[in-house]
């Protein structure tokens, strides 16, 4: 009894989803921890040896154990069984573990099912283009297995099932594309989402050290992209600020908490619009270009006095937003004394070659702005050396950077430089952001990525404000004129070295096509979904529109399907008449025509009974013809059977009287 | 014509209202009398659809919405392909052989399909179904299996054809009554006082040694264990397989199995025990007649006495012998 268990299901069948379980699984390798992993495709081995060599399958009590010491597992590894990384893994686990007490039907369907949810939970981690591809190949396996184990009898050849099924999946695409562009969107999650729901996202932190910057600018990851309503402005212009880094520790540099601006801003020369998408990188802040115009923030969001932007959730998903900046601003800002004072503090006792530097230039400078040009004077005569890969600094970063390695990237020029100014008692401060990005004239934007992280200073002038220096500019003028790409010496940051015009071309080509993905399809939200149908022209349609509409779509598409599955197809209609008038033209020659009201079945019983001996061909012919002709669907074959049947038929003329 | 228009939209509504049909000649399925319904899986489906709605709303995952759509369609899809796997159908109703009580009547039907229609399943309520695969042009042969508990007239009703084909969501079926009844007869019961009710016209017992002067009775197929010199080599040649002489010895007495002589058993016991009486004596190759209250069934031997007597028997008291 026990040996006959693994019998069921049939091998072939219990091979198919043990590879569709792998292939589910997989992707899912790069995140689980490896025990669990490699647990699972014991499990998946295990299955297939015990229906290999027909051993039975392991005893309920067994089982519970290895479910009991799993669930313990993942609370081991995870400290919990909730959230996205413990329930991925659980639910990989007793979808394994449910393949060992394989009984019935009920439990493939079990498995199936979630396998398909398994499909889901892929999505929490990516949702490229690739992995869509790959995970509607699984579909479509899952589906297949669905058909194999509805057909309790005979299987159908595979390759008729594999191809039903992808029939299956291609009719229901209607009604998948009116749900999704109909279904109405609630915005924000129903229940808070687990702390681990996004992670592993990479972008500028609220601090500061040497080297962070450097090694951000090695991902070539997008961090946000730029359409602008106007002509794109110069690549000198394109400062984005993320944030300002006010507090040094003698190391890193360190952002305050932002307080919003409540002062009026004026600025100068007409604004800059753009429409920016950000992507998610789970920190409240929204780059925006420099200046902000405070009459047009995104929406919720909060301009700050050091003129970064923030609002009070996390960005976790793909945001879109409109904005827009003015070149220069015409007044003074946060001139508050208080303030002032804190950004010329500095840790005692670091750096003190840097603080006699200072001295020296101050002291032969006529004012603040000499300071200033003295100090960029500086990191433009002597040997500095622009690159990516810096030597590590110690306790003493800048004087060690200014005297010693002499070899940075830009946070150590703007870190630097900041400290200078400080000690030489100008106010100063650190912003970071992103500077030009890559154009893309397929799409018509512009693309930023991680690598386009940048840091430059900001020194406090008495009569002009805070105004941006950018000390990178002094080493390395081409960074901030043509991109990265073209800054850094020859043989660095590989993935940006310039491709062939054509390799250009494919990835911008590329790039486009992601961007219109991420636009229309992972971007569609609630505001997509409002904008879309108000440009359609039907107004701004509220969720009852939305339902409405969506049933009627739903109802119409159905209908339109169940005409098409359901009507009855006469792909052969000419040749089958063709052959079945050859037959009434053989029998009206022998005398025995077919009055034209008189059905098929209803001839072929009056021929019969004059030509008894041909019945069996009679019956023959009349039933393809029917079949043929008002069947739901037919095969080419009985046609050429009709064809031959017919060609074949031959009688004797009758002779009445 | 109201009534017209509620039958076609709720045939189940016209059954009540009609009473049910017994269907002639060929039935074909159409829409005025298939039924579709989701099945449990189709519920679970339902509620997996849900959950997947729930995780893409929740995490405002895009490829989520696709997925889940996807699979909405699937339903849809999947509950057009069913009905379609049913639509066009046609039925014919041949007939059921007689059987014993305790054994499985199979009622033969001929079903065939304008087109491919896999596992098509066929059965009486609540009895494991008999399935088949329509994927050729032509008819195909099934029977449906009952199992045969009372002797009489098995009267089944109605049938149902159904599939949960392509994926099993949802479950499309049909009911068909041909009217088709089967002969069931009584359970044979041997007794160690074989033929005890049996007497010779003489008086005498039954024989089966009896040796005698061997008339040729009739041909019939060769079974396994007829000794070789029965075997009608000459008319064998003729190409339907072997030929066995039969002979009926008609000198040994005419045996009479009747009812008036198995003492105080009651009526089912009687009837099981003439059963296997009959059945002996067609191994025994003995004439044989049945006598039974208010009958008499003259000797004879052979398929059609055979069939004369137990069906005589099986609708012994049921009141409906003469059809």
């Amino acid at each position: 009894m026990q040996s006959l268990k693994s019998a069921w299901p049939p091998r072939p069948l219990l091979n198919g989803l043990l590879a569709t379980l792998a292939l589910v699984i997989a992707p899912h390798a790069a995140h689980l921890p490896l025990w669990l992993s490699l647990l699972t495709a014991a499990i998946l081995g295990a299955r297939y040896w015990m229906a290999r060599q027909n051993i039975a399958l392991p005893r309920k009590w067994l089982l519970y154990a290895l479910a009991v010491a799993s669930v313990a597992g993942v609370i081991l590894q995870y400290k919990t069984v909730f959230g996205r990384e413990a329930g991925v893994a659980l639910l990989t686990l007793m979808m394994t573990l449910k393949l060992l007490e394989v009984k019935n039907e009920r439990d493939v369907w079990l498995i199936v099912f979630l396998g398909y949810f398994l499909v889901l939970t892929h999505f929490l981690y990516n949702q490229s283009l690739f992995i869509a591809a790959y995970l509607i190949v699984v579909s479509w396996l899952f589906t297949t297995l669905l058909i194999a184990f509805s057909q309790p009898r005979a299987q159908m050849p595979w390759r008729a099932q594999f191809k039903l099924s992808a029939k299956l999946l291609l009719q229901a695409v209607p009604v998948m594309l009116i749900l999704f562009v109909l279904f109405p969107r609630i915005s924000g999650p129903l229940w808070n989402l687990p702390s681990d729901a996004t992670s592993g996202q990479t972008g500028l932190s609220d601090s500061m050290a040497p080297g962070m910057i450097s090694q951000l600018a090695q991902s070539d990851s997008v961090a946000f992209r730029v359409e602008y309503a106007g002509k794109l402005p110069p690549s000198t212009q394109r400062y984005f600020r993320v944030l300002v880094l006010d507090r040094f520790d003698g190391y890193a540099w360190r952002a305050s908490r932002p307080r919003p601006l409540t002062a009026a801003v004026h600025g100068q020369g007409a604004a800059i619009r753009y429409t920016l998408t950000l992507e998610p990188h789970n920190k409240p802040w929204l780059p925006v270009m420099d200046f902000a115009d405070p009459a047009a923030l995104p929406l919720g969001s909060q301009l700050n006095t050091d003129f970064s932007v923030t609002q009070k959730e996390l960005v976790q998903q793909r945001k879109r937003y409109s904005a827009a900046a003015y070149v220069s601003l015409g007044n003074t800002l946060d001139s508050d004394a208080d303030h002032l004072s804190r950004d010329l503090d500095l840790p005692p006792d670091v750096n003190p070659r840097a603080r006699e530097l200072a001295g020296q230039l101050r002291r032969s400078s006529r004012d603040d702005l000499d300071f200033i040009n003295k100090a960029l004077a500086r990191f433009h005569n002597e040997p500095y050396v622009y690159t990516l890969n810096p030597p590590r600094l110690g306790s003493n970063s800048v004087d060690e950077f200014l005297f010693d390695t002499r070899r940075g990237f830009c946070e150590h020029y703007a870190s630097s430089f900041t400290f200078l100014m400080r000690a030489g008692g100008v106010p100063a401060r650190i912003v970071t952001g992103y500077l030009s990005g890559e154009y893309n004239k397929l799409g018509n934007y512009l693309i930023v990525r991680q690598a386009d992280a940048h840091a430059w200073s900001e020194v406090w002038l008495a009569d002009r404000g805070w105004v941006r220096v950018d000390p990178t500019a002094a080493v390395a003028p081409n960074r901030i004129e043509q991109g990265i790409a073209n800054a850094l010496p020859a043989g660095e940051a590989l993935f940006l070295s310039e491709p062939s015009p054509w390799l250009k071309q494919l990835k911008f080509s590329w790039d486009a096509f992601n961007n219109s993905w991420n636009q229309w399809v992972l971007g569609y939200d609630q505001e997509r979904q409002v904008s879309f149908f108000a440009r359609l022209g039907f107004g701004i349609l509220s969720w009852q529109d939305l339902g409405l509409y969506l049933l009627i779509g739903i109802g119409g598409a159905f209908g339109l399907l169940a005409l098409f599955t359901l009507r009855t197809r006469h792909p052969h209609r000419g040749k089958v008449e063709r052959a079945y008038a050859l037959f009434c033209k053989r029998l009206a020659l022998a005398g025995m025509a077919r009055d034209p009201a008189e059905g098929p079945l209803d001839f072929a019983a009056r021929v019969k009974t004059q030509y008894p001996g041909q019945a069996s061909n009679i019956d023959a012919i009349t039933r393809l013809y029917v079949a043929l002709r008002y069947g739901a669907d037919t095969k080419a074959e009985w046609v050429k059977d009709l064809e031959d049947l017919v060609r074949r038929f031959k009688v004797q003329k009758i002779h009445i009287r | 014509m109201p009534s017209n228009l509620l039958s076609s939209l709720f045939p189940m509504l016209s059954n009540l209202i009609r009473g049910p049909r017994i269907d002639t000649g060929r039935v074909t399925l159409n829409r005025r009398r298939i039924y579709i319904l989701p099945t449990r899986r189709g519920l679970f489906f339902g509620l997996l659809l849900l959950l997947l709605l729930l995780g893409s709303i929740n995490y405002a995952l895009s490829l989520g919405f696709v997925l889940t759509f996807l699979l909405a369609g699937l339903g849809h899809v999947a509950m057009l392909h069913t009905y379609r796997n049913l639509s066009g159908i046609q039925i014919n109703a041949v007939a059921a052989s007689p059987v014993f009580v305790g054994e499985t009547a199979q009622f033969q039907v001929s079903i065939e399909a304008p087109g491919a229609r896999p596992a098509i399943g066929l059965h009486f309520n609540r009895q494991s179904p008999a399935w088949v695969d329509l994927l050729e042009p032509g008819a195909q042969s099934v029977a449906i299996p009952l199992a045969a508990t009372q002797r009489g007239w098995l009267v089944p009703g109605r049938f149902t054809v159904f599939t949960n084909f392509p994926l099993g969501l949802f479950r499309a079926w049909s009911y068909v009554d041909f009217g088709t009844r089967c002969l069931v007869y009584p359970r044979p019961l041997p007794s160690p006082l074989l033929l005890q009710g049996a007497h010779t016209e003489q008086g005498g017992t039954l024989n089966t040694q009896q040796e005698g002067a061997d008339d040729f009775s009739n041909l019939r197929e060769y079974r396994l264990g007829d000794a070789p010199r029965h075997v009608a080599w000459k008319a064998s040649t003729k190409g339907d397989g072997l030929l066995t002489k039969q002979f009926i010895n008609p000198g040994a007495a005419t045996l009479w199995l009747d009812w008036q002589l198995l003492g105080d058993a009651d009526t089912e016991t009687r009837l099981s025990r003439l059963t296997d009486m009959v059945l002996a004596a067609e191994r025994a190759r003995q004439t044989y007649g049945l006598r039974l209250p208010g009958s008499e069934f003259a000797p004879g031997l052979g398929a059609a006495q055979r069939e004369r007597c137990l069906k005589a028997l099986a609708l012994f008291g049921v009141g409906d012998a003469k059809s």
